[in-house]
């Protein structure tokens, strides 16, 4: 009987972890007109910097006061190692009752790699967490061509 | 013994499904870009001078090496370019238009290709610079390659006394 009741206990345990979420909703492609060197001799002279919400992150943690924590790393399709990929938090989006995050606000700029970073943590349900994009490196140096890959966040509960 | 299995079987699934990942897309297109230019692309006059002494040959003392080709390529994995040149109007007899352009200097960077050091010029499209992948040669004078111009008789029999202008036209061109 014991034994019933306890694996009853752990599975439903495991159930109910499984059931926090975080969803991505919003890609960035972006094509760089030729137009954007004028003079002849000159190389490109700028970042490319997408909307301040171009994803909305939504992290599910449903009747629950654990923390978690969202990591993010990029796993390169095809890509460029002169291309620098960035990522930066823009907002808070919008939490429960009792819900925290950290750190508040918009942060820095940082580049993404393909080891996980940490990205930022908090304490509930939170929704429309704004994400913003900046490529850098931009060279005509790097052979004219369409350049993908993917940015993965990972959530952690702890 | 058998409380200890369920536990660790149960712990297992916890690690298992304590992350949960999403992901979204980013991407950029780069183009392909040919923009060429000439630094002081403005006229030059070149010409002979008489000689002071009969029997002596006319003087070719005039060159010129104001202008600066500057170019940016940006183009697919493994292609190139080449920079032509060919007089485009005007005719001279007894002399032709010698090019010389000098070694590549400046502030650029990338392939910025392979020049040609010595090109009687002609109404034939010529290769001045070839091999150009990925580069930009820097902006403006000083940077790129220096054109030095200057004049060489061919046949003292069809030399005449004459004013000629001559368009001379560079071209940057996928090989």
């Amino acid at each position: 009987m014991k034994t019933i009741f306890f694996s009853i206990i752990f599975s439903l345990s495991a159930i109910y972890l499984k059931a926090q979420s975080i969803n991505a909703i919003g890609s960035w492609s972006v094509s760089v007109p030729s137009s954007t060197i004028a003079e002849a001799g000159n190389d490109y002279n700028m970042n490319l910097t997408s909307m301040t919400n171009q994803t909305m992150l939504d992290i599910n943690i449903p009747l629950t006061t654990i923390s978690w924590r969202v990591d993010v790393n990029k796993q390169d399709s095809f890509w460029n190692n002169s291309l620098t990929l960035w990522i930066r938090k823009t907002g808070d989006g919008v939490g429960t009752v009792g819900s925290s995050i950290s750190p508040i606000g918009t942060i820095p700029f940082f580049q993404l790699t393909n080891m996980g970073q940490p990205f930022f943590s908090g304490m509930k349900k939170y929704m429309s967490i704004p994400v913003q994009y900046e490529i850098r490196g931009l060279s005509v140096l790097i052979p004219a061509s369409t350049y993908n890959t993917t940015v993965v966040y990972t959530i952690t509960e702890y | 013994m058998k409380y200890s299995l369920i536990i660790v079987f149960c712990l297992c699934q916890w690690v298992a499904f304590c992350q949960t990942t999403t992901s979204t897309n980013v991407g950029i297109s780069l183009p392909s870009i040919a923009l060429l230019d000439i630094e002081n692309s403005g006229s030059i006059n070149l010409g002979f001078n008489a000689p002071s002494e009969a029997g002596s040959p006319m003087v070719n003392n005039s060159s010129n090496n104001s202008a600066w080709l500057n170019f940016t390529s940006a183009l697919g994995m493994g292609a190139s370019r080449n920079i032509s040149v060919q007089i485009t109007s005007g005719s001279g007899s007894g002399y032709e238009i010698v090019l010389q352009p000098q070694a590549y200097s400046g502030g650029g960077a990338g392939q910025i290709g392979n020049r040609n050091p010595l090109i009687n010029l002609s109404n034939m499209p010529q290769k001045v610079i070839d091999n150009i992948g990925g580069a930009h040669t820097g902006n403006s004078l000083g940077n790129g390659y220096n054109l030095r111009y200057s004049i060489a008789i061919t046949n003292y029999g069809n030399l005449r006394k004459e004013n000629t202008t001559f368009i001379i036209t560079y071209t940057l061109t996928d090989n």
